[in-house]
């Protein structure tokens, strides 16, 4: 069975642990605990006839004090830019990681998932933020951990991506 | 090891490296698990099976080997749940070497901490977003400002910051959306006031206004505007690596200001008026990018960070009447 590294990588708090939780066991927790270096998950799944064995590396957030290394970035067959949609910072830091995981890993494919989608009242995301993603020609979905909406769409259509 | 004697080295490896339960794996350029040993279990890494691919058997040295740099370090690895390892890789006569450590406890103080500083962080934003958006002026005034909505007079520290070159062209992002560069620089900006106790007064063009001293603080207002300057020049000289024109002029004064609430259309708006206020304006105006200018009302309220500052002369405004006025030098 192939199988392929994803790096789940975005600001801290914007849900990347929460995300990977609701993919891989359906769960999803209100309590936000903040992740300290990386854990390791897998799922198995089937893309087109092909069995693939996606090894996730939840790497803990980006913030002032804790920066990535990008060294785990390296073998990554592709990396989920994880913003939270009710912090429109986060989608700055998005922009300066996908940079650096560039630079160090090359191009490999990726998608940007905007968060909690579900606080619609707090949503801080616009269209002329979308449109910049567009014009980069960034593949992006909007997601919710906490409901399960477009997760699992999000690493279907990264897997695609990928074979 | 370090011309260490041997019965330390014996101690150290009898106590301090047993006790973080080590455990190894000797893998092949080819990918192929030579030799394992130590207390693999506890990392969930058996069953393991000699001459067999290593990433088919552990999942998180998938893409990782053979390995691209001399050595890799991952402080904080969870493979097992509720098992925290510290992994080295390294390579060493043309083979891997995976040494893992079991750094469960030290993980967990490192939360701690972390956690702290997270829910600190989303805290700060969601007050910053509070008293923006969701408080009636009254109430900020009465309750978080220590000012008379009806008005006073105050000795305050005014903090202007000019955001340089929003429009230059040798910055392509800055050249194809000022907007958006006005909208970085804010952002970074902003939360640096309100760490050291300003408040946002008003954003005019390409220049942010703050003010000190309107919120009730153990600190002197012209040091918290003076640590929150010194934190902003930081900002932009990182932010310099990528866009490189990316640079502010600050000024700051202090003096008594006639400081209330305004009627402004439907809503109430704080204003803050006086001379202070004129000067830093007007030499914001003129300063050049990357400096901070400061007026000597501010300087000698300063303590031990008057040596930063030199007196100078050179401030490009035709203003009557400008005080004394100290330049920032960096050491």
């Amino acid at each position: 069975m192939l199988q392929k590294k994803i790096c789940m990588v975005g600001a801290f708090a914007t849900g990347k642990t929460s995300l990977v939780a609701r993919y891989v066991q359906g769960i999803y927790s209100d309590k936000y605990q903040t992740t300290v270096g990386v854990k390791i998950d897998k799922k198995s799944i089937q893309i087109e006839g092909q069995d693939l064995n996606l090894i996730l590396w939840d790497i803990h957030g980006e913030d002032e004090f804790q920066k990535i290394r990008m060294s785990y970035l390296r073998g990554s067959a592709a990396y989920i830019l994880v913003v939270d949609g009710t912090r429109r910072d986060t989608l700055r830091t998005a922009f300066q990681l996908q940079t650096r995981v560039e630079e160090t890993i090359g191009k490999v494919p990726f998608i940007t998932i905007f968060n909690k989608y579900d606080q619609s009242q707090a949503w801080e995301i616009g269209e002329e933020d979308l449109e910049e993603l567009s014009q980069r020609q960034w593949v992006y979905c909007m997601g919710s951990a906490r409901t399960g909406l477009g997760v699992e769409e999000c690493f279907i259509t990264l897997a695609q991506l990928m074979i | 090891m370090l011309n260490l004697p041997q019965p330390i080295v014996t101690f150290l490896c009898s106590t301090v490296v047993r006790d973080r339960f080590p455990a190894y794996l000797q893998v092949s350029q080819e990918g192929e698990l030579l030799a394992f040993g130590g207390d693999c279990d506890r990392y969930g890494l058996s069953p393991l099976h000699i001459h067999q691919l290593v990433d088919e058997q552990i999942d998180f040295l998938a893409g990782l080997l053979p390995l691209q740099d001399p050595a890799m370090h991952i402080p904080f690895l969870e493979i097992e749940e509720d098992i925290i390892a510290e992994v080295h890789l390294f390579t060493a006569q043309n083979e891997d070497w995976v040494i893992f450590f079991d750094a469960t406890t030290e993980n967990e103080k490192h939360v701690l901490i972390q956690q702290k500083v997270n829910d600190l962080s989303l805290l700060r934003r969601k007050q910053a977003r509070s008293l923006g958006q969701w408080m009636h002026p009254e109430t900020v005034a009465e309750n978080i400002l220590d000012i008379q909505p009806a008005g006073e007079q105050k000795l305050l520290t005014i903090l202007v910051i000019k955001c340089c070159n929003i429009a230059g062209l040798e910055d392509q992002t800055m050249a194809v959306n000022p907007l958006k560069a006005l909208d970085t620089y804010l952002s970074t900006i902003s939360p640096l006031v309100l760490d050291e106790g300003g408040i946002i007064h008003q954003s005019i063009g390409n220049s942010i206004v703050a003010v000190f001293g309107a919120v009730p603080s153990t600190r002197e207002a012209p040091k918290q505007a003076i640590a929150a300057s010194m934190r902003i020049l930081d900002a932009c000289e990182k932010h310099t690596s990528s866009h490189p024109s990316s640079k502010c002029a600050l000024v700051v004064t202090t003096g008594v200001v006639t400081v209330g609430l305004l009627q402004v259309g439907f809503g109430k708006t704080l204003t803050v008026m006086g001379h202070p206020m004129d000067v830093a304006v007007n030499l914001n105006e003129t300063s050049q990018p990357g400096t901070l200018i400061i007026d000597k009302q501010t300087f000698d309220r300063l303590d031990q960070r008057q040596k930063y500052f030199l007196a100078t002369s050179q401030s490009g405004s035709t203003m009557a009447g400008l005080p004394s006025l100290y330049s920032y030098c960096k050491r």
